[in-house]
Order: C-alpha cells, then sequence, then structure tokens
C-alpha cells in the first residue's frame, strides 16, 4: 500500500542573483512499511526534501500526498495537528524541552493533542528504548545516545503513519549511532513503522530497504 | 583599535535594540539623578535669591558703628562687601493708627538701596538727602496720602522714653494704664524732603509689626559719613565658614565662647550668657543671619533646609540601586549571550583579564553615550517642573518665593560620578563572571542550562487547568527563576510603591476635601482691632453681607458669662469617665460662650427651631448637643456619640458675670440640637442670644468685635468685592475655598514629583524586564521551533505565552498588591487616622497596576513572540545545527 506519494516538489529559496534551488521537481513514493534512506553530500538538498515531507516547510510547487491526503491543502494550525498526529520527527540534535523529563519528552505530541497517556504503551516504549531506569531524568543529565532514544520515543509514541529522521546518528559516536540504527530498524520490522531517514553514512543508509541518492535536489540513483 | 573592542562594537550594533535599551535604562538614571541634583541647588539657590530680595543681602550685619571705625571692617579680608545706612530718625506724623504715629527716617546708601531688599512700587530711588522714599503702607495702614513729587517738612529728632531711655524701631509705642502715650520725641530739626518714590513695606527685619513708625528712606552719601552708621556685610566663603570667629574677633571678645553663646546648649549658666551678653553689645549690636549662611554654605546640615538634604539623599540612593539592579542585569544578559563568544575566545588564547576589559569597555560606551544624554534629559525636565512648579505654586504659600533654575556643575558631577560608579558597579560582577567562562563549556553552552529534576516540580492542578502549555510556561519560570526574579522583584517594586503612592495622595486630597467640610461657610471675615472704631467703620464691615453672591451669612458677637456649681448630663460623665471631685466640680469656674447671630440670622433660626421672637428675645437658646469622642485603650480612633453634655433644662436660669465682672443671670429659654449657620467648627456647648440683648448687655468694648461668617456661590468675587468695600480697613478675610485650592495645588504639585519619580524609576525597571523577556524568549528560539515542528498549533504557542506572562505577572501581583496595601494603611495609620476618616482601600492604584502590569509583560511577549513567529522554524531548527 502507498503511504506517501511525491509529486514533482521543488522548493526555491531566494530571488535573482540569489536564487537557489533546493529541490528540483522531485517525484517518488513509499510503501507502507518501508525503511527508506535518502543519501546526498551537503547541500544536496536532502533535509529539504524532509522537512518538506513533515510539513514543517512549504514547497514552491508540487504536491506530498501523506495516507491520500494533500497535506499542503491544510492550514498551518491543521498541519500542525496531522504533523503530531501522523508524522514523528527525529532531529539530529535532538532537540528536547530542557526542563520536561525523559517521560514528559516522549509523551509531549500526546499532551498537545491532549490525549491520555496509556500507561503500559509507554512502558513498553521505555523498555523498547532502554530508558526504564532514566525516565525522570531531564535531557542534560542524559547521554547524546539516551537523548536521541528519547527523541525516538516522542517520534514513536503517537505510531505516526510515517517517521522522517534528519541525520539521527549524525552527532553521535559509532556505538550510539549502531544502537540508534538498531532501535529504527527494530520499530521498522516489530511495529511496521515506515521510516524515511536522511543519512550521508553509505553504511548506515544500507540497512534500510530502499536507497534514493540526491544531488543538486534531484534523485539521481535509486538502489 | 584591539580587535576584542571592535568586536563588542559588533556586537552592540548587531543587538541594537538592547543595547539602546541599556542606554535607555543609563540615561534614565543619570537624568533622574541630575534632576534631583538639580533641584536640590535650584530650591536652595531660590531660597538664597527669596532670602536676599525679601530680607536683604548680608551675612553680619553691625549697628551704630561710629564713621571712623569703618576702615577696619574694610581692611578685614574676610569681609566681601559692606552696606552702609544711618538711622536719622523720628517725626510725628498725622496717622490714623495710633501705634504708628512716626515716621522712621533712615538713609541708604546706592549701594544698599540695591542690596538691602527695598523694592521701588513708583518713582525712582533717591539720589541725594533732600530726597525720599515713603512706604505703601502709610496710605492703606496709615492713611497718610502723600504723592510722588510732594514735598514734606519733618522735624526729626530722637525717640526717648519718660524716663528718658532712648527708643527704636523695635520698641513699640509706649503707653501707660490710662492709655495715654508714654514717650517724646526729642532734638527735633527742620527737614525738608521732597517725595522720589513708593516703596513697598519693608522686610520685617527693618520694620517690625509693632514698630511705632512708618519706615521713609533717604540717601546717604558713602563719600561724605558722619556720626554712627549700620554696616551690612557679606563674608567671604571663607569668613562664612568660620562666622563666629571673624565676628568675635570684630567684637572683640573670645570666639568659642561667642559661638556658644549664639547657639545655647544650656552648657553656659544664664548669669554668664547675661554677662557675656553684654560683653558681645559693648563694642556694636550684631545681626548674624545665620539662615542664610547656612543656605550658602551648608545647607544639608542647616537646621531649616537640612531635611531636604536628607530626602535628596534617600532618593538618590534608591535610583542608584535601582539602576546598578537593572544595569547589572543587561550586562549579564549581555554576558550569557556571548558565553559562546567568550569560550571561544579564551580557547584560542585570550586571557582573563583581557575577557574582563571587554566588559568593560563595553560598559563604558554604554556611560559615554548614555551619560551625557541622562544629563541633557536630566535638566530639562527639572527646568520644565520648575516651571509647573511654579504655575502650582504661584503666590498661594510665601508671597515672592519663585523657584528659578540653577545650573549647577555639582549636580553634573554628581550625576557624572554616580552614573560611572553605577555603570562599574553593574559590570564589574558580570564581567568576573565573563573571565570565569571555561572554554569548553561556554562552546557546548551547557552552563547557563544546570536543572536539577527536583527544583522542576509543577502542580497537577496546572496541567490539568492549562494544558501542557500551561505546565511548559510555568516550567519554565521556574527554570529562569534568577532571570525572572529580577524582573519579578522589579514589578514588584513598582508596584507596591505605585499603590502606596496613590494611596497617599488619595489621602492628602480627602483632607483637604474634609477641611472644607467641617465649616458650613466659606468665605469668613474678623477683625480684631474694631472694638473701638467708630460707627461708620463698624457699619463698613456689616455693609460686607449686602454684596453680590451671598447666600447666607452670620454677624457673629460674643461674649464669655463665668458661672459656678456646673452640672454636666451623667451620661456624658459616664461616657467620658469623668470622675471629677466635688469640691472641685462646686467651685471651679466654669465657662459659656454667649453668641449673637445677627438679626437676620437670629430670625432665621428661630423660625427653624418654630420659637416666637417676643417670648424667647430675652432669653438664651443652649445649643447643647454634641458628638462627644471616646478613646478606648489599645484602639487609635476614638468613638462617638451623640449626646448632651449639660444638664440644663428650659427655664432654668444660671447666675454668673459677664466679662467685664457684672453679675448677670440668664434664662434658658429652649435647648436644641440645631447648630445655627457659620457655626459648625465652634466648639460645642453655647448659649445663643438676640441682637437685642446682647447690645443691652454686652460691654462696650465688645459691642463691635465680629466675625462675619458668609457662604458664597462666588467665593472669590466676594473676596475681591469685600477687599474693595475695605480698603484700607485693617481686617482679616479668609477665603476657605482659595486656601483648599492653594493646598489641592500643593499636594497636585507633589503627586507630580511623586508620581514623575515613580514613572521614571518604574521605566528604569522596564528596560531591565525589556531586556530579561526578549532575551530569553530568543534564547529559546530553537525550543520553540521544536514545539512547533511536533505539532504544536499557532493558537496553543500563542496560549502558552500568554499563560507564562500572567504566571509572572500574578506572581509580581501577589507580592507587590499586599505590601502596597500594607504600605498604604501605614501611612494612613501615621498620618490619617486622627482625623478620624476611614480608610479606604487604594481601589483605584490597585486596578491601575493591576491593568499596567498585564499589559508591560504581555506586550513585551507579544512583542519578541512576533519576532520569533517571523522566523522560519526551519531556519531555527537548522541554524542551531550548523
Amino acid at each position: 500500500m502507498e503511504i506517501l506519494r511525491v509529486e514533482n516538489l521543488t522548493k526555491i529559496y531566494g530571488k535573482d542573483t540569489t536564487k537557489v534551488i533546493a529541490l528540483d521537481n522531485v517525484s517518488f513514493s513509499v510503501e507502507k512499511g518501508e525503511f527508506v534512506a535518502i543519501v546526498g553530500a551537503s547541500g544536496s538538498g536532502k533535509s529539504t526534501l524532509l522537512h518538506l515531507l513533515g510539513g514543517v516547510d512549504r514547497p514552491t510547487s508540487g504536491k506530498v500526498y501523506i495516507d491520500g491526503k494533500d497535506i499542503y491543502d491544510f492550514n498551518d494550525d491543521k498541519l500542525a495537528i496531522f504533523r503530531r498526529r501522523q508524522v514523528g520527527l527525529i532531529y539530529q540534535f535532538y532537540n528536547l524541552i530542557p526542563i520536561l523529563n525523559v517521560e514528559e519528552n516522549i509523551t509531549l505530541p500526546l499532551s498537545l493533542d491532549n490525549r491520555e497517556v496509556d500507561q503500559k504503551a509507554l512502558d513498553e516504549m521505555l523498555k523498547l528504548l532502554g530508558l526504564q531506569n532514566r525516565r525522570t531524568h531531564l535531557p542534560n543529565e542524559l547521554s547524546g545516545g539516551q537523548q536521541q532514544r528519547t527523541s525516538i520515543g516522542r517520534a514513536l509514541i503517537t505510531n505516526p503513519t510515517i517517521i522522517l529522521a534528519d541525520e539521527p546518528t549524525g552527532n553521535l559516536d559509532s556505538k550510539s549511532s549502531d544502537e540508534i540504527v538498531a532501535l529504527l530498524k527494530k520499530s521498522n520490522k516489530e511495529l511496521k513503522q515506515t521510516i524515511i531517514m536522511i543519512t550521508h553514512n553509505m553504511e548506515i543508509a544500507k540497512c534500510a530497504d530502499r536507497i534514493l541518492k540526491i544531488e543538486d535536489g534531484r534523485i539521481v540513483e535509486e538502489v | 583599535m584591539d580587535l576584542l573592542n571592535k568586536l563588542t562594537i559588533k556586537n552592540l550594533k548587531l543587538n541594537k535594540k538592547r543595547t539602546i535599551v541599556t542606554i535607555i535604562g543609563i540615561m534614565l538614571s543619570v537624568a533622574l539623578i541630575t534632576a534631583v541634583a538639580s533641584m536640590y541647588s535650584s530650591a536652595i539657590q531660590s531660597l538664597i535669591n527669596y532670602e536676599t530680595r525679601e530680607k536683604g543681602n548680608f551675612h553680619v550685619a553691625f549697628f551704630d558703628v561710629p564713621t571712623s571705625e569703618i576702615s577696619t571692617f574694610k581692611n578685614n579680608r574676610k569681609i566681601e562687601s559692606i552696606n552702609l545706612t544711618q538711622n536719622i530718625g523720628y517725626s510725628k506724623i498725622d496717622s490714623q493708627n495710633e501705634y504708628k504715629p512716626y515716621a522712621y527716617i533712615k538713609a541708604f546708601t546706592s549701594d544698599s538701596l540695591k542690596n538691602l531688599s527695598i523694592k521701588l512700587v513708583e518713582g525712582r530711588l533717591p539720589q541725594n538727602e533732600n530726597e525720599i522714599l515713603i512706604p505703601t503702607h502709610l496710605k492703606t495702614n496709615g492713611r497718610v496720602f502723600l504723592n510722588v513729587g510732594d514735598t514734606i517738612s519733618l522735624d526729626v529728632g530722637k525717640r526717648i522714653e519718660s524716663t528718658g531711655y532712648e527708643l527704636n524701631q523695635f520698641n513699640p509705642l509706649q503707653k501707660d494704664e490710662e492709655n495715654n502715650c508714654n514717650e517724646q520725641i526729642i532734638d527735633t530739626q527742620k527737614k525738608e524732603y521732597k517725595i522720589v518714590g513708593i516703596i513697598e513695606r519693608p522686610a520685617t527685619n527693618i520694620e517690625q509689626r509693632s514698630a511705632p513708625g512708618y519706615t521713609f528712606i533717604t540717601y546717604l552719601d558713602s563719600n561724605n559719613l558722619r556720626g554712627n552708621v549700620d554696616l551690612y556685610t557679606r563674608y567671604t566663603k571663607d569668613g562664612m565658614k568660620n562666622v563666629y570667629e571673624v565676628t568675635a574677633n570684630i567684637l572683640g571678645v573670645d570666639a568659642e565662647k561667642y559661638e556658644r553663646y549664639l547657639n545655647p546648649t544650656g552648657e553656659m549658666p544664664d548669669e554668664d550668657i547675661i554677662k557675656f551678653g553684654a560683653e558681645v553689645e559693648n563694642k556694636y549690636k550684631t545681626n548674624v543671619n545665620q539662615y542664610l549662611i547656612d543656605l550658602e554654605t551648608d545647607p544639608i546640615s542647616s537646621s531649616s533646609v537640612g531635611g531636604l538634604g536628607i530626602v535628596v539623599g534617600i532618593v538618590v540612593g534608591i535610583i542608584v540601586f535601582t539602576s546598578v539592579f537593572c544595569i547589572k542585569n543587561s550586562f549579564d544578559i549581555s554576558i550569557t549571550e556571548k558565553t559562546k563568544q567568550y569560550g571561544m575566545l579564551r580557547s584560542i588564547g585570550a586571557t582573563k583579564k583581557q575577557i574582563k576589559r571587554n566588559v568593560f569597555y563595553e560598559a563604558t560606551i554604554l556611560g559615554v553615550i548614555g551619560i551625557p544624554l541622562g544629563i541633557v534629559l536630566g535638566f530639562l525636565a527639572s527646568y520644565i517642573l520648575i516651571i509647573i512648579s511654579n504655575y502650582f505654586l504661584g503666590n498661594n504659600f510665601v508671597k515672592g518665593l519663585v523657584l528659578e533654575f540653577k545650573f549647577s556643575y555639582i549636580a553634573v558631577i554628581v550625576a557624572v560620578l554616580l552614573g560611572i560608579i553605577t555603570i562599574y558597579f553593574s559590570a564589574f560582577r558580570s564581567a568576573r563572571r565573563a573571565s570565569k567562562i571555561s572554554p569548553i563549556e561556554s562552546i557546548r553552552n551547557s552552563g547557563n542550562i544546570k536543572i536539577k529534576s527536583k527544583k522542576l516540580k509543577s502542580p497537577k492542578l496546572i496541567k490539568k487547568l492549562f494544558g501542557i502549555g500551561g505546565e511548559i510556561s510555568y516550567k519554565n519560570l521556574k527554570r529562569n527563576k534568577k532571570k525572572y526574579r529580577t524582573t519579578v522583584i522589579s514589578i514588584v517594586v513598582s508596584v507596591f510603591v505605585f499603590v502606596a503612592l496613590s494611596s497617599f495622595m488619595s489621602m492628602a486630597f480627602d483632607t483637604v476635601e474634609n477641611e472644607l467640610q467641617i465649616s458650613d461657610y466659606n468665605v469668613s471675615l474678623s477683625s480684631t482691632s474694631i472694638y473701638d472704631a467708630s460707627d461708620e467703620k463698624y457699619n463698613k464691615f456689616i455693609d460686607t453681607t449686602k454684596l453680590d453672591n451671598i447666600e447666607d451669612y452670620t454677624i457673629l458677637r460674643n461674649v464669655g458669662f463665668e458661672y459656678k456649681n456646673r452640672r454636666f448630663n451623667p451620661e456624658y460623665i459616664k461616657w467620658g469617665n469623668l470622675d471629677l471631685d466635688e469640691k472641685v466640680k462646686n467651685e471651679a469656674t466654669e465657662y459659656f460662650n454667649i453668641y449673637t447671630l445677627g438679626k437676620e440670622q437670629y430670625n432665621k433660626y428661630i423660625n427653624t427651631l418654630g420659637l416666637n421672637y417676643d417670648e424667647i428675645k430675652d432669653k438664651a437658646i443652649l445649643m447643647d448637643y454634641s458628638k462627644v469622642p471616646r478613646y478606648v485603650e489599645g484602639k487609635n480612633k476614638p468613638e462617638f456619640k451623640t449626646m448632651r453634655i449639660y444638664d440644663y433644662q428650659k427655664g432654668e436660669k444660671l447666675e454668673g458675670r459677664l466679662i467685664d465682672d457684672k453679675p448677670y443671670t440668664i434664662e434658658i429659654g429652649y435647648v436644641t440640637d440645631v447648630v445655627p449657620f457659620g457655626l459648625k467648627d465652634h466648639a460645642d456647648g453655647y448659649l445663643i442670644i438676640s441682637e437685642e440683648l446682647y447690645n443691652k448687655i454686652a460691654p462696650d468694648k465688645m459691642s463691635k468685635v465680629i466675625q462675619i461668617m458668609y457662604k458664597s456661590n462666588n467665593a472669590d468675587k466676594l473676596q475681591n468685592d469685600i477687599d474693595e468695600l475695605l480698603k484700607g480697613e485693617n481686617y482679616n478675610l479668609n477665603n476657605k475655598e482659595e486656601n483648599v485650592r492653594a493646598m489641592n495645588n500643593l499636594f497636585t504639585l507633589v503627586g507630580i514629583f511623586l508620581y514623575g519619580f515613580i514613572i521614571v524609576i518604574s521605566l528604569i525597571g522596564i528596560t531591565n524586564i525589556f531586556n530579561t523577556i526578549t532575551t530569553n524568549m530568543e534564547l529559546r528560539k530553537q525550543e520553540f521551533a521544536m514545539l512547533k515542528s511536533i505539532g504544536m498549533t499557532n493558537s496553543e504557542f500563542k496560549r502558552m505565552i500568554r499563560l507564562e506572562s500572567t504566571f509572572m505577572g500574578v506572581k509580581s501581583l501577589l507580592f507587590g498588591l499586599p505590601i502596597g496595601i500594607g504600605l498604604s494603611y501605614l501611612i494612613y495609620h501615621f498620618l490619617t487616622e486622627q482625623s478620624g476618616l476611614p480608610y479606604k482601600l487604594p481601589v483605584v492604584g490597585i486596578i491601575i497596576a493591576i491593568v499596567a502590569v498585564f499589559i508591560l509583560i504581555s506586550s513585551l511577549m507579544r512583542y519578541s513572540m512576533n519576532k520569533i513567529n517571523k522566523q522560519n522554524t526551519i531556519e531555527t531548527i537548522r541554524n542551531e545545527n550548523i
């Protein structure tokens, strides 16, 4: 089943002399349960693509369908609500809220949605993340890997349609990187979670079902 | 230029808004200090000007100095200048004022005419010994009509008492027991003078109220001096500081003793004082103008204006404290923001000293811009304040006292020094903090976020009520406790000072209002010297009641009535707990006031009471109901109860004596609680009789002593009309409305100063709050972006920010309002409780404070939120990643 379809997506920054074409007429689609890696050098447009997929940015032209819905048909508020229910975002720098503890950071999207936290599901999530003993710690009391696992937890807790990960291992040592990749893979296999991950590390990309290579805003190769 | 310093300037330019706000903070503090110092020096200068204009420009006056000894004064280096006058003598004139039958001729040199408070109303100053000036009150008080251009012939001589003792202006007219004049003028010489000008009545140090002679001033040729003269000297700065020593040297007495003699502390025995006094007056009589010397040399320790100096000191203290607090915060913020940069600089080898210097460099730049601007603003403000003050004060309080602006170098120096101290004080700790930043810590920027989970507990209720947004904002306030503490304290201080002040002001105005309501009339006229006046003069006073704009009036006359065996109302004795000795009660002489109201008012009064004139006209009406206070121990406010004071009933006769000892028996014809018009402010418990009866019984002496109370619908016009009608008479006119207006003006002015002060102090606080809130929002930019990216809608985001400002506002008000209300109660307790006015909660002040706080916080939050909203979520997240 097709869960994500991208049609002729274009994003242009600036005007005239400073004009930069970050994405140039990109089209592709992703099946449910797929683990797709997007690789490319820095400046190739991969982060732009990810942000457009997540609805945190709007394209110059083109469409993105998630679960059959054109996400840019939504207004800002609806898009925000759509995002907290259907999209999980993972950043290179975790972007946790420093004043909330692990548990609170993970359940933040549920709280925003005024949903009750299913204690059992949360416990299972923490177990999956290996953070059972860290649930009341604040982000600054955690290691980088633990922080990133927290942010993965935050992305997974809502059972989103799709997870978008932007260089999730970019800031981590190799041991932690492996843990994170394993975690993503596990959620892909066990929870049938659709994942799109950006990376410039080919080793990590190889864990994915499919690799899209992006260069100068265009998809040049599909492995 | 040093690379580091270049970097600082770049940073200041980059954070333009914060730089400007910080400069404004510095500017306002300096402006406040300048304004306070400049107002103070202007006030002192105005007092000096007033003093020299009204009383004469001299420090020490020496009287009766032989002409031959003037040169010793001229050669005294401690004496700056000398003004000479000479007493020519007394001459009898045709004055209508029986206590002022003379002209007293003094001669002034041309310098003295300029410097010794002579104010010309008409004509010119005398230029030779045949020309003379007369005072205005010669006509208005003495009814002697002389004009400029007239020539007068005077027999000038010495005024001596029957014992042969020579008298001067300080001795009133001497009369014996039969009211006959007990003095005479001898050794007269005929002199002709041409009147060239009219002057205002001279100051009281030249002519006291009781002085028997009108002061006439002729010319004294300083090149042709004979006899004894009076010397009015100005001392040099050095001379003023050692005024006792210098003066004692001239007088040839012991300096230390002289000082103690002039400032008696009780150490010197009385006989020594008398002995030494004779010694002091042996050579010359003197007059030390201590007040002017204090004003010119050392106003702060002077007893008369020293209080002002203390107030100024306290105010400046508050300003410096507030400013240090706020400016320090702004430096702190600037350094927090640049933590990374300082760490980087340290990592490439900048020393601690260099970093410190860098912070001070930043402080210097801000100071160099802020301080001069502040000084200009401060002088401008005090100039405007002086204009406003003069507008409100007018001539209502002290005639001729006008505030004059004085540019004061000392004010500039004080402001600059305090400004520099403030800034460096503020920068000092920040600089130390900056120099302590360790390279690695700062690059990771973790130093600023050291939080422990324990401290971040938020009550469940918050989440339940306000959702996750509420929780985040609540926790944020806790995280930034230190930063927000300065904000909260700033607001708290402003709020409680404002509430207390507004309460103080409304109490002040209430007291004035209350003052007006105590009496039922608004204009009153009285004259004490009328009792031996002619019927014509008396009728002139009565005629004032026929003027326009009078709604009601009472012509009040009264005579005292002494009697024994007073009987109080038992209830009154019980209420007041008056435990009276039987003997005292029976033997003490008691006193009743017997009033008469004038025919018209009396008729009105008995009509109100339903009495018949013929039945009551020979009896007295006893007004005997009073609101009696009772003081209960432990309570500050008295309890009141209305009751009768005396035990006398209708028909009873009181035996006693009138004031001239004539035995008299008066019958009480009626007892009432109705107060006639005009007597509302008189003590309760008096007798009222008809005019007919009063004229029969009152001694001659008392028959014409009147007080007239008017209720006018145009008090000011009535005042003018009465003044016009009674021109030249001796009377006392009191326009209550004018008094109230003058008081209101005074309080309005006080209000302008107080509110102006609190507003500027609050503004300094606001610059601080602005910096804190905006930078804090700036620092949390990434957090906000993240929240948005994981799906927080715009309205949820706004709600969160709003909640944060609400929490902060509520917290500040929770502290500020109770303190403010407490203070206002204290002010009430100490200032107005005695007057019996109830305590009023300063509701308006509280509401204004609440509204202002919320408007302030939310507009600042909205301002920084808009800035954040303009930034692209993606860019923000990304920025951090680079």
